[in-house]
């Protein structure tokens, strides 16, 4: 899902990085009021697990494999602003270390994967955990990774430097990442099945406060 | 090792052989490595702007040449660097090759009874070469320039203290884990007798990395608790790293600047 940079038009990779720019500012605000100064660093130990976890190959039919994205997965278990934090450090190292995106893409990388995938699981799980926890966990997965590919489809089908029309963008990716989609959701459902089953504690909704701070932090 | 779940060893073993591989890039003694990274960052992020700029071959190809120049100058061998950035042009070429023949224009020759158009191929040229390089200018930066130097230079650039240090510590103990979870699927290999069933593998991919986020979390756990027994209110550093900005980092900010001017005007003016 990174876009790599040629395929944005400036005007467009800027309202990116506005957006993301934003919603990482509220997150570090937020951050710092659940944690304090001190403590908000470590959420880095919690991104780079999550970004180890990605390396996994998971095994799907046809004798091929899948990775997993984690910004659900990531919301569920951290909660919206720890979790926005998380993934903004996976995408910046993912760019910044592993090359994959682009420099003047990053924003808009970050508002796909790191915005609206942590947001978009966060509030499908919040929305659906009381009618069945496992299914909301699927749910937020499949459906973070859908609405993070319509994002980008809208990013790339608006820029000039595409020719592809918006319609065009936004059909291919919604449809190609719904059904990866499904994947993903597996993915988180059965990961959230484990640690929920394991550290029950951990899992936002099942502590009184609903902070993700007892998440080692 | 067979199945999928192995093969997590080779995708970990291939990002640190990247990794590893722009670390001794990164300490030759090249243009680029003696620059101030945020002049480096800056600059190469100017060159990114330009080339989404560029509506014309001429000055894509002329970006691609400065990048060339600049891979050369800081002892980045051009196999590397077309290594690392020849993948993902090469997949958008395959996207947008049906533009050769969905562009109206005048048509350069006929397969299978449908023309592909000179405009068509234009298009499909420009936006390669345009993809290139943009990733190629990404490349130089992570070839060149330790992530650490990056962190620094974003502490200089007044990125957010408290992203500066979530960044820093992610990857501090981003290799800790690449390790844990290696360390984990061999063990998960060497107990394995005979390959395993698609049902199988998927079970134990879920054990694994359920057990691995739980010892990270752990991990996480016992890091804040020695920080708070150390005292708890020093936060880490951030890789504060001052330096003199020089005549060649003008230069290079001067070219960035005017690269970025030089594609708008040729991008506007009729």
């Amino acid at each position: 899902m990174h876009i790599p940079d040629g395929f944005l038009d400036p005007w467009v990779a800027g309202l990116f990085w506005l957006g993301s720019g934003a919603a990482v500012g509220v997150a570090i605000k937020r951050a710092r009021d659940e944690l304090g100064d001190e403590r908000t660093p470590l959420l880095g130990v919690v991104a780079a697990g999550i970004f180890a976890a990605q390396m996994l190959n998971w095994p799907i039919p046809g004798g091929t494999s899948a990775h997993f994205v984690g910004g659900a997965f990531a919301g569920i278990l951290l909660g919206p602003s720890l979790g926005v934090l998380a993934m903004t450090a996976v995408v910046a190292i993912q760019a910044l270390v592993f090359g994959d995106g682009g420099i003047i893409a990053l924003g808009a990388n970050l508002f796909a994967m790191a915005v609206v995938d942590v947001l978009v699981g966060y509030a499908l799980f919040r929305a659906c955990r009381n009618v069945h926890e496992s299914g909301a966990a699927f749910l937020a997965g499949w459906g973070a990774v859908t609405l993070s590919a319509f994002v980008v489809g809208v990013g790339v089908g608006a820029s000039s430097a595409f020719a592809y029309e918006l319609g065009t963008t936004v059909t291919i990716m919604v449809v190609g990442h719904a059904l990866l989609g499904v994947v993903e959701g597996a993915i988180t459902a059965a990961v959230y099945g484990y640690v929920a089953d394991a550290r029950p504690d951990l899992v936002l909704g099942r502590r009184d406060d609903e902070h993700a701070s007892g998440v080692g932090l | 090792m067979t199945g999928a779940l192995a093969r997590t060893v080779e995708s970990i073993s291939g990002a640190l052989r990247a990794v590893f591989a722009a670390e001794q890039v990164a300490a030759e003694d090249g243009f680029l490595q003696g620059r101030d990274p945020r002049v480096t960052l800056l600059s190469l992020g100017g060159f990114a702007l330009a080339v989404m700029l560029a509506r014309t071959p001429a000055v894509s190809l002329g970006l691609g040449v400065v990048t060339v120049a600049l891979a050369l100058l800081s002892s980045v061998p051009l196999r590397e660097l077309l290594a690392r950035s020849a993948v993902v042009p090469a997949a958008a070429a395959v996207v947008v090759l049906p533009q050769a023949v969905l562009l109206p224009g005048d048509a350069l020759a006929s397969v299978l009874g449908v023309a592909v158009t000179d405009a068509g191929v234009a298009y499909v040229v420009r936006f390669t070469l345009r993809v290139w390089v943009g990733v190629a200018l990404l490349s130089l930066l992570t070839v060149t320039t330790p992530f650490s130097a990056l962190v620094a230079a974003m502490r200089e650039l007044r990125v957010p203290v408290a992203l500066v240090w979530v960044l820093a510590v992610t990857y501090r103990y981003l290799f800790l884990f690449f390790d844990e979870l290696q360390r984990l699927v061999l063990a998960r290999d060497s107990r394995t007798t005979d390959s395993a069933g698609a049902r199988s593998e998927w079970r134990d991919a879920k054990r694994l990395a359920g057990t691995f986020l739980l010892r990270t979390l752990d991990r996480g756990e016992r890091v804040g608790r020695g920080m708070r027994a150390r005292g708890g209110a020093r936060p880490p550093s951030p890789y504060g790293r001052p330096r003199a900005v020089d005549g060649y980092d003008y230069a290079l900010s001067a070219c960035a600047v005017a690269a970025v001017v030089g594609a708008g005007v040729v991008r506007w003016l009729p």
